[in-house]
């Protein structure tokens, strides 16, 4: 009886135990890599290294760098969010089956249209970096692009998702992207109907996708 | 002749029987006939006092009487912005308003707050659609803006907007060129932007001048909010308002005082405001600057005129007692006609007026003949007494003189048988005023040189001493030569007389550098709106809508308008559209005047970030929506210089004058937003009866009958122009009037009675001449310097470029009555030497150059005009009469030696056959 109960205080210790030390390894395991506004950097910093890649340089490289970028982008924002924020309201009445063809073809267009931006936009540019806020699993990481004396501000906003940052939206010039997406499609949605909205994002994404097989074979 | 020695001789005795008597006399009659003048003599004006009363024109423009100020004076001002017209307009209206004894009425504006809630009806339908599209886009801006009304907001949402459409370009666009799909390449309009940012640096460089931005902002560029109630020219180019002139005294001029008030004025306003042009014109300004200037350039020309005729005359009869004379007789002759004038016309026109300076160049001519051949005979008669003298002159010249002086009245008298009453009345009264100077210098002129010449071996002139001389010895072989030459002259100029033509371009007549000329060039070059316009009456609503729907159409117009013109277009289909706003004014804001204050460091921050989007490496981001090039770079540019002065050193300055902006722009913004939200209630159309009073009266008459404005497209200035315009009209409606009507009619009727008068002058010319030497072949050489001399004056004018016109057209006769004066003079001479000539006795010859440059000297003068017609006028009378003397003395004298040479050879064969 006594050798009994020793056994089941060890095994309970060792439980304890095991169970900490599991736990502190999960916890050890699931802390992000990075903080908001190193992962900002570092995607920023992936992007213009695409683009100012010796080996991708020119017009006919358009399309190789339109990958690389869109690869970061894809790693690293969080389009289903952005789907569902993009519709507000809406987002409860749409069946879950529509819910899901949305954020597929919104994940599509949001995802190539960033790409096409960031084609366009960055390239060297100077960023200064302005600093971060973080609060209960969400961060902002200020930034602005510098040129001469003029900047533009961008702001990056992340959530914190499966122990890593990703970015659910960002703001240029006090302009959020999932804001202008939103008030597009509740214009949309109010003239016609959500079904409207999503046959003319899949006419959309058909197009997109026909060009970048008429590209790829370019 | 003989007959009217004998006569004359009667005449002489009889008055100069008791020379003091017949001066007394003289006198006498000149203080009646001045009294009576100044007491009675009227003046008529208008052009259409030239035609006959009884003319169909000047029944039909009588009509325009029942509509009030026809003819106002236009004021009209240029400015760098419609506001700053407007505000140096309530300027100057202040101070006009303040002169009632010179200004009748002025009307500038419509009254705005009876007229604000009709305003969104004068946009048309698209602008209305823009506007509701505008205001829909824009509401979130208003909206939030009125959170916090400065500019540093302004242009955070202003930017924001922009930053949207870059976004949307990237994101959105697939369904934004589903929806509008004609804004697909629409480029995003910066122009408010850049009325904000020009302004804000005007204000910041102490120009208080201010645009309204918010017209691009809301879409429309015609809508301009209070501006509307004032009268622009298209674009707002000109600002215009209309001053009613008082009648001041009578005459030609009796609305200078009026005008010269004006510009009194409008000087004085514009110390405030340097960077405002400001002029005044309409046909009143017009007409009243051109008689303005004509009188005083011809009182001018005249002191001049008057000066240097006396110095000739002094230098010629090296005395200036006989000048005196002579001056003496002829005012005594102008007195009589004008006397005469008045009792028989009773006024005089525009035309007629010029009646005195024809009479004082032609009159002075008979005088300086008579005085030429009473000199001679005292060189050549010592030893008889001036009596005597007088008689014996009486006898040389009386004759010639007669006869000149009424184939001078002769030719003007055919101006009476014309149609145009103008002209009639000019010829009836130079007719007049040649006989009476005739009646002068033979009945007064020899008894003033009785009474005041009697010492008459004193003070013996060029003429005396030379009595016995002749100009210039002829001989065969000159005579060819000059007739050889003569002859040249005479081919070269009919070779170009055909290029000569009669302008009737008004243009050509104006006076230079005048302000009312040079503001109704500068409104026809920049807007087509003349001052000039044609009238169409029309009795009912429905036929003034008819007329203006056709002459609309004709090609000649440019602009008809109507009581009707100021209604809103297709009034029934935009109330609709102005009640969809509706939805919208429920969340516009009440923008708050003055507005807040900002800070200017984030302003600054703010204004860069929208700089950094007009720089040229991001056009590629605006995609569909980018903004044209050149507003891009206009933007870029104002926003670094309001950059570079609002990071100076003088912060607090550049604050508070964009503050004293930011109240301007949101006071602005304010008006605009109640204009829409007033017009909302508007539940029916417009109707005549809501225009202002003062505006029907212009278009509805007292009799009940409207009037239809038509501007020409052309410039009706030009006789081209003209006649297109006025044809194109007629054979829309034969009753056309107004001003173009009037002129084209009088135009027309002028050249007409001209050459008819022409004709008509060498028929009773010739017929004189016949009647008085009963000879065909002297009345010819009588006529021989009038025909060479006019034929070379053409050549003259075709050297010089001068056309005839309708200034110096009224000159004609001068030349006319000069040549045929000289020709019989010569003749005359002639005649008394036994048709025996070697050259032309040097008395007459210089009593002919002296004659001649009186005239060059009197209307040379005239050149000195800024006036075009009056210089043409001056200068067609001093080649002409330089021509017509070089004929008389050349070519009369060349002639009449010849023939004397072949009477002398016939008479020399008879004599030799007869010794035979």
């Amino acid at each position: 009886m006594k050798m009994g109960k020793k056994f089941n205080l060890l095994a309970i210790v060792t439980l304890l135990v095991v169970f900490v030390f599991c736990t502190l390894a999960y916890g050890t395991k699931r802390l992000p890599d990075t903080t908001p506004q190193g992962l900002v950097k570092q995607v920023l910093d992936r992007v213009m290294e695409i683009q100012n890649d010796p080996n991708l340089q020119g017009h006919n490289n358009r399309y190789k760098r339109a990958l690389e970028i869109k690869k970061v982008i894809v790693q690293n924002f969080d389009s289903y969010a952005m789907a569902r924020k993009s519709i507000g309201g809406y987002w409860r009445n749409v069946s879950p089956g529509k819910r899901k063809t949305f954020s597929r073809v919104f994940a599509d267009l949001f995802q190539d249209s960033y790409t096409r931006l960031v084609l366009n936009f960055l390239k060297k540019e100077q960023i200064d970096y302005l600093g971060e806020e973080i609060n209960n699993g969400h961060a902002i990481v200020k930034t602005a692009i510098v040129r001469s004396n003029d900047r533009i501000m961008v702001d990056y906003y992340l959530k914190l998702q499966k122990n890593r940052w990703v970015i659910e939206d960002v703001v240029i010039d006090g302009v959020s992207i999932v804001g202008n997406y939103s008030s597009i499609f509740k214009r949309e949605i109010a003239r016609n109907s959500f079904d409207s909205l999503l046959n003319k994002m899949i006419i959309q994404q058909k197009a997109i996708k026909m060009k970048l097989t008429e590209n790829k074979k370019a | 002749m003989k007959l009217l020695q004998r006569y004359l001789h009667k005449f002489l005795l009889f008055t100069t029987w008791r020379p003091w008597i017949t001066i007394f006399v003289a006198f006498s009659i000149s203080c009646v006939a001045i009294f009576y003048t100044v007491k009675t003599l009227d003046f008529e004006t208008s052009q259409l006092d030239l035609i006959s009363p009884k003319n169909r024109l000047i029944k039909l423009s009588d009509k325009l009487d029942q509509f009030k100020d026809l003819n106002p004076f236009t004021v009209v001002i240029e400015a760098p912005s419609p506001g700053r017209a407007v505000s140096y307009l309530n300027s100057l209206i202040v101070k006009l308003n303040d002169q009632k004894r010179y200004f009748k009425r002025i009307f500038y504006k419509v009254d705005w707050e009876s007229m604000k809630k009709w305003s969104l009806l004068y946009l048309d339908r698209e602008e209305l659609k823009t506007l509701r599209e505008n205001l829909s886009d824009h509401l979130d801006v208003l909206r939030d803006l009125d959170k916090s009304p400065n500019l540093e907001n302004l242009f955070f949402l202003t930017n924001r907007e922009m930053t949207s459409k870059m976004l949307g370009h990237f994101f959105t666009d697939f369904l934004e060129e589903d929806t509008n799909p004609g804004d697909k390449s629409k480029p995003l309009d910066l122009t408010y932007l850049i009325n904000i940012l020009d302004g804000m640096e005007k204000w910041l460089k102490g120009k208080r001048v201010f645009t309204s931005p918010w017209n691009s902002f809301f879409g429309s560029t015609e809508w301009g909010g209070e501006l509307d109630s004032y009268f622009w020219t298209g674009k707002k180019k000109f600002l215009l308002a209309f001053v009613t002139p008082q009648k001041l005294g009578s005459g030609f001029t009796d609305k200078e005082n009026s005008l010269k008030r004006l510009r009194e004025i409008i000087r004085e306003t514009l110390v405030s405001f340097p960077d405002v042009h400001v002029g005044v014109t309409g046909q009143e300004a017009l007409n009243t600057d051109q008689m303005s200037v004509g009188l005083r350039d011809m009182s001018i020309a005249s002191v001049i005129s008057l000066v240097c005729l006396t110095i000739l005359l002094i230098i010629f009869w090296k005395s200036a007692r006989k000048p005196l004379l002579e001056i003496t007789e002829l005012l005594i002759a102008l007195s009589w006609t004008f006397g005469l004038t008045t009792l028989f016309i009773g006024h005089l026109n525009i035309l007629s007026m010029i009646f005195a300076p024809l009479l004082l160049g032609l009159g002075i001519d008979y005088g300086i003949h008579w005085l030429a051949r009473y000199e001679e005979g005292v060189r050549n008669e010592e030893r008889k007494t001036t009596r005597e003298t007088v008689i014996l002159t009486m006898s040389n010249i009386g004759p010639a003189i007669l006869v000149a002086g009424f184939t001078a009245a002769m030719s003007f008298l055919p101006l009476a048988l014309t149609n145009f009453k103008g002209l009639q009345e000019l010829g009836i009264i130079s007719a007049m005023g040649m006989v009476m100077t005739t009646i002068t210098t033979l009945g007064v002129l020899p008894s003033l040189v009785l009474v005041f010449d009697s010492k008459k071996k004193k003070g013996v002139s060029n003429f005396s001493k030379s009595s016995n001389q002749v100009l210039m010895h002829l001989t065969p072989a000159k005579c060819v030569a000059i007739l050889t030459v003569s002859l040249v002259l005479v081919v070269l100029s009919v070779s170009v007389a055909r290029e000569v033509k009669f302008d009737l371009n008004l243009l050509q007549l104006q006076p230079e550098g005048t302000e009312s000329v040079d503001w109704e060039m500068k409104l026809i070059r920049s807007s087509k709106r003349s001052a000039l316009f044609a009238a169409v009456l029309a009795e009912s609503p429905e036929e003034v809508l008819h007329k203006t729907a056709i002459l609309k159409k004709q090609p000649t117009v440019s602009k008809v308008e109507s009581i009707y013109s100021f209604l809103p277009e297709d009034q029934e289909a935009k109330l609709p559209l102005i009640h969809s706003l509706k939805p919208l004014l429920s969340r516009l804001p009440i923008i708050v005047p003055g507005g807040k204050d900002f800070d200017l460091a984030r302003m600054d921050q703010i204004l860069g970030s929208i700089r950094f989007k007009m720089l040229p490496e991001e056009e590629n981001k605006w995609g569909s929506n980018k903004p044209l090039e050149g507003q891009m770079v206009q933007v870029r540019k104002l926003i670094t210089r309001i950059r570079t002065i609002i990071s100076g050193n003088n912060k607090y300055d550049a604050k508070m004058a964009l503050l004293g902006y930011q109240e301007r722009l949101l006071k602005d913004l304010k008006d605009k937003l109640e204009i829409i939200k007033s017009s909302i209630n508007v539940r029916r159309p417009m109707t005549v009866n809501d225009l202002p009073k003062y505006l029907r009266d212009q278009y509805i008459g007292k009799d009940g009958e409207y009037l239809i404005r038509v501007y020409p497209k052309e410039n009706v200035w030009e006789a081209d122009a003209l006649a297109r315009f006025v044809r194109n009209l007629q054979s829309v409606d034969p009753n056309v009037i107004g001003d173009p009507v009037t002129l084209y009619v009088f135009t027309r009727a002028f050249r007409k009675a001209c050459i008819e008068a022409a004709v008509y002058a060498v028929f009773f010319i010739f017929g004189l001449l016949l009647f008085t030497f009963r000879s065909f072949v002297n009345s010819l050489l009588a006529m021989t310097p009038l025909i060479i001399g006019t034929l070379w004056t053409i050549g003259l004018m075709w050297c010089l470029g001068v056309n005839f016109n309708l200034a110096n057209s009224l000159f004609l006769p001068l030349i006319v009555g000069a040549g045929v004066e000289y020709g019989i003079v010569i003749l005359n001479r002639w005649f008394q030497e036994q048709r025996n000539f070697e050259g032309l006795p040097l008395s007459t010859g210089k009593g002919i150059i002296l004659a001649a440059l009186t005239t060059t000297v009197g209307f040379g003068s005239l050149m000195i005009s800024h006036h075009r017609g009056i210089y043409s006028l001056g200068l067609l009378a001093t080649i002409g009469s330089i021509a017509v003397m070089a004929s008389a003395i050349f070519v009369l004298p060349t002639i009449l030696y010849v023939c004397g040479r072949k009477t002398k050879e016939k008479a020399g064969e008879i004599v030799a056959v007869e010794v035979n």
